[in-house]
């Protein structure tokens, strides 16, 4: 429009051509490069395989390849490097590794470090976090940013005010080179299991070698799940092992897909009533042995192997009352627990309880195949003694073909790892031959380790959220250390959807003055953060290297340039110390390249004699040069390029073979000659070790034999009146576990895993109906922590009474009315620690009704939308 | 006009255009086979006048300038001195492209009424509502809202650097051009494809103006062909996530200019589209009329 | 009629973990809601109370999955149904859609197995094609090579049927009476599967 005196004599065509001009030209973002190279890609074949990581932290590996034409990924495949067998199979991946593509390169992946807009020093409008706008910054002002907060908030409050809660090994080493921050304790995955690992003799790891394995004849599949938890070769054991004939019994309150694949013989159980059922099985199998005409109890394993069974053999100083026998006979309390008393608490019948013991008692060769996830349960402590108790009477220790299995992590295939490398399939361990930097906050610790076990300037992970809102945390003795948070700093992993109490950690986090975030994806602890900054996945890294399982070593290659403007974990650290008057190179004391190359070059594979070993690799001079790295030539059996070039190595395996491994062998023939890393020596049914770590932070108490303990939150919790068995304000149970679609967050944003794996609430019709519930309701489940919204499945594959709802979904809180519509079960579960301070995610207790306002939209619609008023019109 | 259109290209053709756009269609070739087969496929050239054929070159001036301008105002965050310059000379009173396009008309609407409310001067207020708009339309984080990468419109993966833009690289390669962007960015930005279509006009012009036959030949196919693989099959999507979201009137005017200026140079090459229809009741490959 | 190719299919191995389907959806390039390879996840059954334990539940219950994709049928009655003659049976058995003359009617969703696939940007039909791109590289099928069961073959039927003696022309529960189209689709039955023979509907 002319505005009134103001010449516009000019036609269209000078107007435009002026704003042309100074734009700089017709082609703005472009410029003239010489036809120096070939056209790219023409899905004529023209590009390369390459070996790409697949890291989500699921616990299991497959191995993965991208197909590239010339920087763009076109493909995925899996492991055709060998001839396929069973005696040395290939490690193909699951359904989530082959949806890397599409999840690495989805468009809503964080591109450009993003400043919340009302943030300033101090936290600005600290409410608005998970709802304000964003504003797009350059690296420096991002890194200015980070560092001045740092500074000013170290300056003002201390070290201990930042808080940064497994931020990976990376990123530690800054920070601990900064004067340290306060870190995190406690199991997320391993429940009460790792406590039991380092004190009861039960060690870590501890299966049998699978060719061992496949002859066991009877398998107790104990709450587990590895077709969905660790796809891949776990369960392609089983299949071996059901070929030879064996038989499979489930034990679990979802008869889930591993079991349809194994087994009709399914036993279903409550959730958290592990315990009872298996004291009801001891009880059982103490009144009905009897050594000349029925022997059910290896006494002799017992009475030379363990501590804590009868009064007869307890350790040094013990209460005599403290013994397994004479708890589980009634002779402490008057309650036996017999299979009647179990039975009312786990929900199997008496006589199948019964049986069941008599089954394992009987086999020669049985195993008991179990999870994290039955101790994944609040007050859960002594359960792993109560396994440990029932593998050691039915005689099924360090004998072949039998065996204790917790944890599919190893595939089914324990034993001494015959390919040596960097261990951890998920955390990038880094700069493994450096001298590991200190956290002076954190006690006796090392930067970005993953605690399991109270540390001074830790923080529980039930804790963490409390710690920032009240201003103290429960320290090693049970005392109430005061701390004063100021900072949070995330980076590796997701806390804010991750940690128990989902509403209590948004709250937390509009607490503290300043929240940043270094992530690939716009994942819960981003969205409430300040600052984000975009990190490269392992694809545009120069490389990786991880064990496989035992038999296979992996060595990823860069797939493809960083995203957009991502820049690596390293790089941040780097930047982030030269600001803080760190000496660069103690934070990346050589480049990842070199890191990878020693990795490569320290990898150790195991010879034929089962005994000693060789270097993986030979390295030449050339190989040297050609890999610009430093580095000596040395001798190995297969060159660094071809490794490179297939991305894995397996070792030749076949039965009978020198690699054989029995778990305790040795000291189940000898337990003097071979004692165990316990006080006693021996595998401890009593152990006080555990009793007073528990005892002493003070959460709860208990005695050193597994005595049941309800748990907090369990199937008891759901009555009012246990002993009128009148049902309270949540009667029903959840079972919070894994899902196919994803590995924690991992995969969750992948349209393609989000079409083919709904994430819903399961149900049994029995509980369905009366609330009026119909399959693909939307339904409205409410604990005394939150509320959350589902569509519902509704089937018998679910125990009545238990429901589930899977972990990992992303939060989309509605903070009008309260209710999440992502689906995340940490928005129902609390946060008070129990026993060991492990999170019982598994003791979760809700009432569900029919949602009578509009249902939700399915999950292909609503990948990751960040809350904004719009997104949900 | 539908504010929140979606409808396929041709669809939207048949509909608003009926025959009034062919004026400018050029009979360029060889994209119907029925038609064409056993003619001369050389192009068929209005009759060569001494100097220059001012309507040719019209059509490819404003081409090149539309698309310039489109090129500078999406690829890259709002700059602000450049703005202030088109708004004190008036720059969105009129088109030169497209004139007659009722999604031109949309436009000056737009960026008329924004142009207005900026008057003498684009001062903090109105240059952060810009910034916001362009942040959570294109940039971030999180769901974008009208993600300005073609292989997102492509596939319902939404995923960035796919077939369409190794595709696109390499239509930019065969011009021996190149992204100036330092990062790793998918060469199907609208921004870097109009300012491609900008180039190609541009060439055009330079070409006939020494008169070398075979270079604007290979220019007119290059830009028919681009306009059809790559373009049209998700400008006009695009372009109706942005009036629907957009909170500023420069965006939805931008984005209606780019809708109209993609369907004006579809029309004039007589593009037929490689993409069909959606409704899939015996339909199939859309071609335009001759 | 060279010979007739089909998928052999372990259903005691196959748990339903779908990578099959995701490999096959990851090279071609399938968007959401085009999927040539499905899962089929088929329950039975109830709980009940314990007739030896009053007040106990007890499940009677049994569930298994099958994977299936196109069964490049003897007499497919997608061939039949075409309008436009888009679809053929190749001289190795593969029956294929040919895209550039499929009108997308979508009359060939008249397929009991869900095999052609409607895609929305193409306008056409498309059905996995047992990965004829690959013939004569010595690769396999980007699902059977996929499978971490190793459930699934794909190979001429007269020899996966010589190979796997236990198992059965198509016909178990939930799919089609296999005398309907003829699927050369051999499946071991998992240990619930109801078995329809090819010829009557008699149950096994």
């Amino acid at each position: 429009m002319n505005a009134p005196g103001m010449p516009r004599a000019r036609n269209p065509i000078e107007l435009w051509a002026a704003a042309v001009r100074q734009a700089g030209g017709v082609g703005f973002g472009l410029k003239k490069e010489p036809r120096a190279r070939q056209l790219l890609g023409s899905g004529g074949g023209k590009g390369k395989w390459i070996a790409a990581d697949c890291w989500p932290d699921c616990g299991s590996k497959g191995f993965n390849k991208a197909y590239v034409e010339d920087g763009v990924v076109v493909r995925m495949g899996t492991d055709d490097t060998i001839e396929d067998s069973w005696n040395k199979p290939q490690l193909r991946a699951c359904a989530r590794g082959q949806s890397l593509r599409l999840w690495l390169l989805g468009a809503d992946r964080l591109k450009y470090p993003m400043k919340r807009k009302h943030w300033e020093p101090g936290g600005g409008k600290k409410e608005l976090r998970g709802k304000d706008e964003w504003v797009r910054i350059s690296w420096d002002e991002a890194l200015d940013i980070l560092a001045g907060e740092l500074k000013r908030i170290k300056q003002s409050y201390g070290n201990e005010a930042i808080l940064a809660p497994w931020v990976g090994a990376i990123a530690a080493r800054a920070l601990g080179a900064y004067g340290g921050f306060t870190d995190q304790w406690g199991a997320h995955s391993t429940g009460t299991w790792l406590p039991a690992h380092l004190h009861t003799g039960f060690g870590y790891p501890h299966w049998n070698d699978r060719f061992d394995m496949v002859e066991t004849k009877l398998f107790l599949l104990w709450g587990t799940n590895p077709v969905w938890s660790q796809a891949g070769l776990p369960a392609y054991t089983y299949m071996q092992a059901k070929r030879n004939g064996a038989r499979f019994i489930a034990i679990d309150p979802f008869y889930n897909p591993t079991y349809e694949m194994l087994t009709d013989e399914w036993m279903p159980i409550r959730p958290g009533t592990d315990h009872a059922l298996i004291l009801g099985m001891i009880h059982t199998l103490l009144v009905e042995d009897d050594p000349a005409a029925n022997k059910l109890i290896d006494w002799d394993f017992l009475n030379r192997c363990t501590v804590g069974f009868d009064a007869e053999h307890l350790p040094e100083g013990a209460d005599p009352r403290d013994n397994l026998k004479d708890y589980v006979l009634g002779l402490n309390d008057g309650q036996p627990r017999d299979a009647e008393w179990a039975a009312q608490i786990c929900g199997a019948p008496p006589e199948r309880i019964r049986w069941l013991a008599r089954l394992l008692a009987k086999e020669e060769h049985a195993a008991i195949c179990t999870s994290g996830g039955v101790a994944r349960i609040d007050n859960a402590d002594t359960l792993p003694q109560a396994f440990i108790a029932l593998t050691a009477m039915t005689g099924h220790f360090g004998k072949p073909h039998s065996q204790l299995g917790v944890h599919h992590h190893f595939g089914t295939n324990g034993g001494p790892q015959l390919v040596q490398g960097q261990n951890s399939r998920s955390y990038a361990n880094s700069h493994l031959r450096a001298p590991p930097i200190p956290n002076p906050v954190c006690d006796d610790m090392m930067a970005g380790g993953f605690q399991h076990t109270s540390r001074k300037g830790c923080i529980n992970i039930n804790e963490i959220n409390t710690a920032v809102l009240n201003g103290h945390y429960t320290g090693v003795d049970g005392e109430k250390v005061p701390i004063d948070l100021r900072m949070i700093y995330h980076a590796h992993g997701s806390r804010v959807n991750q940690l128990p109490n989902t509403v209590e950690g948004i709250r937390a986090h509009r607490k503290v003055e300043f929240v940043v975030t270094q992530n690939m994806f716009m994942n819960a602890d981003a969205i409430y953060s300040d600052l984000v900054l975009p990190v490269t996945s392992r694809w545009e890294r120069d490389g990786n290297v991880c064990i496989g399982y035992r038999e296979q070593l992996l060595w990823h290659s860069k797939v493809m340039e960083p995203y957009f403007e991502c820049r690596d974990d390293l790089w941040i650290g780097v930047e982030l110390a030269k600001r803080l008057g760190i000496d660069p190179a103690i934070v990346e004391p050589w480049s990842w390249k070199q890191e990878i190359f020693n990795q490569v070059a320290d990898a150790r594979v195991m010879n034929e004699d089962g005994k000693t070993f060789e270097p993986l690799v030979t390295i030449t001079k050339d190989d040297l040069a050609a890999f610009d790295v430093e580095g000596v030539p040395q001798q190995g059996r297969i060159t660094v390029e071809e490794f490179r070039e297939k991305g894995i190595y397996h070792i030749p395996r076949e039965p009978g073979d020198n690699h054989g491994f029995v778990y305790l062998k040795e000291f189940r023939e000898d337990p003097d000659a071979n004692p165990l890393a316990t006080r006693s020596g021996k595998l401890e049914i009593h152990c006080q070790a555990i009793a007073d770590l528990v005892n002493r932070l003070g959460w709860s108490q208990i005695r050193p034999i597994p005595a049941y303990v309800p748990p907090m939150e369990g199937y008891e919790a759901t009555f009012s009146d246990w002993e009128q068995r009148i049902k309270g304000d949540y009667p029903l149970q959840v079972y919070n576990i894994h899902m196919p679609r994803r590995a924690h967050n991992f995969f969750d944003n992948a349209t393609v895993m989000r079409e083919l794996f709904p994430h819903e609430y399961i149900m049994n019709p029995i509980d369905a109906a009366p609330r009026g519930i119909a399959n693909g309701d939307t339904v409205l489940i409410r604990s005394p922590w939150g509320k959350v919204l589902r569509t519902v499945w509704v089937t018998p594959h679910i125990m009545p009474g238990v429901t589930i709802l899977g972990q990992g979904s992303r939060v989309d809180l509605d903070e009008e009315t309260g209710i999440d519509r992502g689906g995340c079960a940490n928005v129902l579960k609390g946060s008070k620690p129990t026993g060991g301070g492990h999170i019982g995610w598994n003791s979760l207790i809700v009432e569900v009704e029919k949602w009578t306002g509009a249902p939700l939209r399915s999950d292909v619609e609503t990948a990751h939308v960040i809350p904004l008023k719009d997104a949900y019109a | 006009m539908p504010a929140t259109y979606r409808g396929t290209p041709f669809a939207f053709l048949r509909d608003a255009t009926g025959s009034s756009k062919m004026q400018w269609r050029m009979n360029l070739g060889a994209h119907a086979p029925n038609a064409m087969a056993g003619m001369n496929l050389e192009p068929h050239r209005p009759e060569a006048k001494r100097g220059r054929n001012m309507d040719w070159v019209v059509q490819f001036e404003g081409q090149m300038l539309v698309c310039g301008v489109l090129a500078k105002a999406l690829y890259g965050a709002p700059d602000r001195e450049w703005m202030d310059g088109l708004v004190a000379a008036g720059l969105f009173d009129s088109v030169p492209f497209g004139s007659d396009l009722p999604e031109i008309a949309a436009a000056l609407d737009c960026l008329g009424r924004w142009s207005n409310s900026v008057e003498g001067g684009l001062g903090d207020e109105a240059f952060a509502a810009l910034t916001d708009d362009y942040t959570r339309l294109f940039v971030g984080p999180g769901r974008l809202l009208a993600a300005p990468w073609e292989s997102v419109y492509a596939n319902k993966d939404r995923a960035v650097f796919q077939k369409e833009t190794v595709s696109v690289r390499n239509w930019y390669l065969r011009f021996e051009l190149g992204l100036t962007s330092e990062y790793n960015e998918p060469a199907d930005h609208i921004g870097l494809e109009f300012a491609f279509l900008a180039e190609l006009a541009q060439r055009t012009i330079e070409a006939s103006d020494i008169r070398d036959g075979r270079e604007v030949k290979r220019l007119i196919d290059a830009q028919r062909a681009f306009l059809g693989q790559h373009l049209l099959p998700w400008v006009p999507r695009w372009a109706g996530d942005v009036v629907e979201h957009a909170r500023t009137d420069l965006y939805r005017g931008l984005a209606w200019l780019a809708r109209g200026t993609v369907i004006e140079a579809a029309s004039f090459f007589s593009v037929a589209s490689e993409q069909p229809v959606r409704s899939g009741a015996f339909q199939r490959t859309a071609q335009t009329q001759h | 009629m060279t010979k007739q190719l089909g998928f052999y299919l372990d259903a005691e191995a196959c748990n339903g973990c779908a990578v099959c389907l995701v490999a096959c959806k990851d090279k071609y390039d399938n968007p959401v809601g085009v999927n040539f390879r499905k899962v089929i996840h088929h329950t039975m059954g109830s709980w009940e109370q314990d007739a030896a334990s009053p007040g106990f539940m007890v499940p009677q219950i049994s569930a298994y999955s099958l994977s299936i994709a196109c069964n490049h049928c003897v007499t497919p009655v997608c061939l039949e149904a075409c309008p436009v003659a888009a679809i053929s049976k190749r001289d190795d058995g593969r029956v294929l859609i040919d895209p550039e003359v499929c009108v997308g009617c979508r009359l060939c969703q008249c397929c009991p197995y869900d095999a052609p696939q409607f895609n929305e940007a193409l306008g056409v039909m498309t059905m996995c094609d047992g990965c004829v791109d690959l013939e004569g590289t010595g690769e396999e099928q980007a699902c059977v090579a996929a499978c971490p069961q190793r459930a699934l073959e794909f190979g001429d039927i007269e020899e996966l049927r010589a190979k796997h003696g236990d198992a059965v022309l198509g016909g178990v529960e939930p799919l089609a009476d296999p005398a309907i189209t003829q699927p050369s689709l051999l499946v071991t039955p998992h240990r619930h599967s109801t078995v329809l023979t090819g010829r009557t509907n008699a149950v096994e």
